[in-house]
């Protein structure tokens, strides 16, 4: 008897993960591109992970474009955590299952290349946002904010508030081998190249995870007992690095930078736990890719966009330009983002 | 097989309990005590050499800051570690307990956050959640015939899906009152986490080596069979180790989601090998039938002084991943040797 259950309980196991895995080498479904305008266009938006806030708010501008265009059906799926191989399989699914598109936000650059050449060879339509590819393909665009020069800006800010005495500062990364998570960095070293006086002393990965970024913050507040600023490059370091300066007592003495616009970090910026936040355009990444792709599969080509960084601080907050970034609706930003690609 | 039935019953039934080891000549009794005892000291001896030449290569080691902050970062692995060394010493495993934690935390913050609830009742939730959750793994396990593996891997799936469905995946905010739980401190600035662990170390040591639940445990861990044969009511005591499991996890997930003032949906993800690396190292075998919890708390901070000292000295993360890897292999493989030297002797 219990032989013959968890025999059965494994094969529906192995039947479930077959189905949900989807078989390779099994009918070619997709659509060749170049539908007429008009006839019906699935496309796939696969976001690096569902539960961060950032991707909800790419989500909010993908179904905005889908609902705003004619004609076209969104399926939104990613992983639920930082998975590189998930997101893989979840690719090849949607070509499996014939979508005519699929904007993507690559959680490893290198490791979607090859499954984005993959569905360049099926003909399916394919845009990137937050994240591209290497190498990229030229007929994909890339609808991403230039993490570099914002990572930039933002160690000029950061020096220029630490002082010309200058100071020790940190950093907290999330995702070491994404392009965000590299060129964030990558900025953020360079930018403080023209900057002598700071020195930065810790590099540590907080994982996306609050969890993970406090105990990491907090570790890196009692190596370096005269650090004077950290940057979280993400919202969870952000946070997080906030909540263990809070804790540590530290709050006169270091200053906290973070990067997106999520509710509790906005709530730490008006507090003033955190000084400044560097916010995307997520909506905008949503829309746009998603529009991108469906001109793509009518025949158009489209190219890469800087959708733009904004340094945002307590003062700033409530200005009506970074309130419409940060909270955006459909109505108002939908037909803004169609009359701006034309 | 390690000991022929009878002596399982006669053991279970009547002899002094040592370490969960069946034979019954003072000889071999000895043996079997040294070697359990080498294993442990083995990773005290590794602890120690880690905290000595932490507190030499960096001066903010030693202070009682970070100390105690180590010991709060340790605290919610080490509780999970004393639920993970009872199902180990059965010869289970327990791969959920960090999509459980993550459900108690959650579900305990819409408690608070939603329901008004206080959060003494939210905090007794997120056990009751846990246990709940336990419940299910035991019954499988027990009464189905499904391998600890399976049953659990499948309750890490549902378990992480019911956390982002109930919250569509979102953080759930905590009123700052609740952070005593997770952030606040007794006297002399003890971490209260670290007073949970503390008690729940001592009642764990208790139940395993006073209790006949603890002896139970080693016997079904050592031979499943003969300890049904005398009379240990097995599948009662397999489900009860898995609620405990999940109850203890439950906990963890409250206390992380007070430190975080708020239930974070991906708390916890592979936090899984991290207690179960913590249980190994300190010398439990994963067949079953051996393991303290005084060895699962010394794994545990190995790994807690790993974590902490990498960011100290600012070595590369990575590091980390390969020491501790090591450390597991050494554990596993000295148990292995143990068992291999025991099989001789006998």
């Amino acid at each position: 008897m219990r032989n013959v259950l968890t025999t059965v309980l494994v094969l529906l196991a192995v039947l479930g993960a077959a189905a949900c895995g989807g078989s390779t080498g099994s009918s070619e479904g997709g659509s060749t591109g170049g539908s007429e305008e008009g006839q019906a266009v699935t496309i796939a938006g696969i976001p690096k992970a569902t539960n961060i806030d950032f991707y909800r708010q790419t989500q909010a501008g993908a179904e905005c474009a889908a609902s705003t265009l004619e004609n076209v059906e969104l399926e939104w799926d990613g992983p639920t955590t930082i998975d590189v191989g998930n997101q893989i399989n979840i690719v090849q699914n949607k070509l499996t299952s014939g979508v005519d598109g699929i904007a993507l936000a690559a959680l490893d650059a290198n490791a979607l290349a090859p499954v984005v050449q993959q569905a360049r060879a099926k003909g399916v339509a394919v845009t990137t946002f937050d994240s591209g590819v290497d190498p990229q393909p030229e007929e994909v665009p890339l609808f991403a904010t230039d993490n570099v020069d914002g990572a930039v800006k933002m160690s000029d800010l950061i020096s220029k508030n630490v002082g010309s005495e200058g100071g020790e500062v940190a950093l907290i990364r999330f995702n070491p081998g994404s392009q965000t998570d590299n060129e964030r960095t990558k900025g953020f070293k360079q930018g403080l190249q023209d900057h002598p006086e700071i020195e930065l002393v810790a590099v540590q990965n907080g994982e996306a995870n609050l969890d993970t970024a406090l105990s990491v913050a907090t570790d890196i507040l009692t190596a370096h007992p005269e650090v004077k600023a950290i940057f979280g490059a993400e919202e969870r370091a952000a946070v997080g690095a906030a909540l263990a300066v809070e804790r540590a007592g530290l709050t006169d003495q270091v200053t906290v930078y973070g990067w997106d616009a999520a509710p509790d970090e906005i709530e730490q910026l008006k507090a003033g736990t955190i000084q400044a936040i560097l916010v995307q355009d997520p909506f905008k990444m949503g829309y746009d890719s998603v529009e991108a792709a469906v001109k793509i599969v009518r025949g158009e080509s489209v190219a890469s966009e800087d959708t733009g960084g904004t340094i945002v601080t307590k003062e700033s907050l409530n200005s009506p330009e970074v309130q419409k970034i940060i909270d955006p609706s459909c109505e108002k930003r939908g037909s803004q983002l169609r009359e701006e690609a034309g | 097989m390690k000991g022929k039935p009878t002596e399982t019953r006669d053991s279970v039934n009547s002899e002094p309990w040592i370490d969960g080891e069946v034979d019954q000549s003072w000889r071999s009794v000895l043996r079997s005590y040294l070697t359990n005892a080498l294993s442990q000291v083995a990773t005290a001896g590794a602890l120690i050499a880690i905290f000595v030449f932490l507190s030499i290569a960096s001066p903010e080691f030693l202070t009682p800051g970070n100390l105690f902050n180590v010991g709060t970062q340790i605290a919610v692995t080490a509780i999970l570690a004393i639920g993970m060394t009872v199902v180990i010493i059965t010869a289970g495993i327990d791969l959920s307990v960090g999509s459980i934690a993550a459900l108690a935390g959650v579900i305990g913050a819409v408690m608070v956050a939603n329901l008004g609830l206080p959060f003494g009742v939210a905090i007794v939730g997120g056990v009751a959640i846990g246990a709940a959750a336990g419940l299910c793994n035991g019954l499988l396990v027990a009464y189905t015939g499904l391998a600890p593996f399976i049953a659990t891997i499948g309750m890490l799936s549902v378990a992480r899906g019911l956390t982002y469905l109930s919250t569509d995946a979102q953080p759930v905010i905590l009123p700052i009152s609740t952070q005593w739980l997770g952030v606040g401190s007794v006297v002399a600035g003890i971490p209260v986490p670290v007073v949970f662990l503390a008690v729940l170390v001592l009642a764990g040591h208790f139940l395993l080596t006073r209790t006949t639940p603890g002896r139970y445990f080693y016997a079904i861990g050592s031979n499943e069979q003969a300890a049904r044969l005398s009379g240990v009511p097995v599948r009662g005591y397999l489900t009860l180790v898995y609620v405990l499991s999940g109850a203890l996890a439950g906990l963890g997930g409250m206390i992380a989601a007070s430190r975080a003032v708020s239930g974070q949906p991906n708390f916890g993800i592979g936090l899984e090998l991290d207690v179960i690396a913590a249980v190994v190292i300190g010398g439990a075998s994963l067949f079953g039938g051996r393991g303290t919890i005084g060895g699962a708390l010394l794994g545990a901070f190995l790994i807690a002084l790993i974590r902490n000292g990498s960011v100290l000295l600012d070595i590369n993360t990575y590091w980390q991943s390969v020491i501790l890897g090591v450390l597991i292999w050494a554990g596993v493989l000295f148990d292995q040797f143990r068992r291999k030297r025991l099989a001789s002797a006998t």
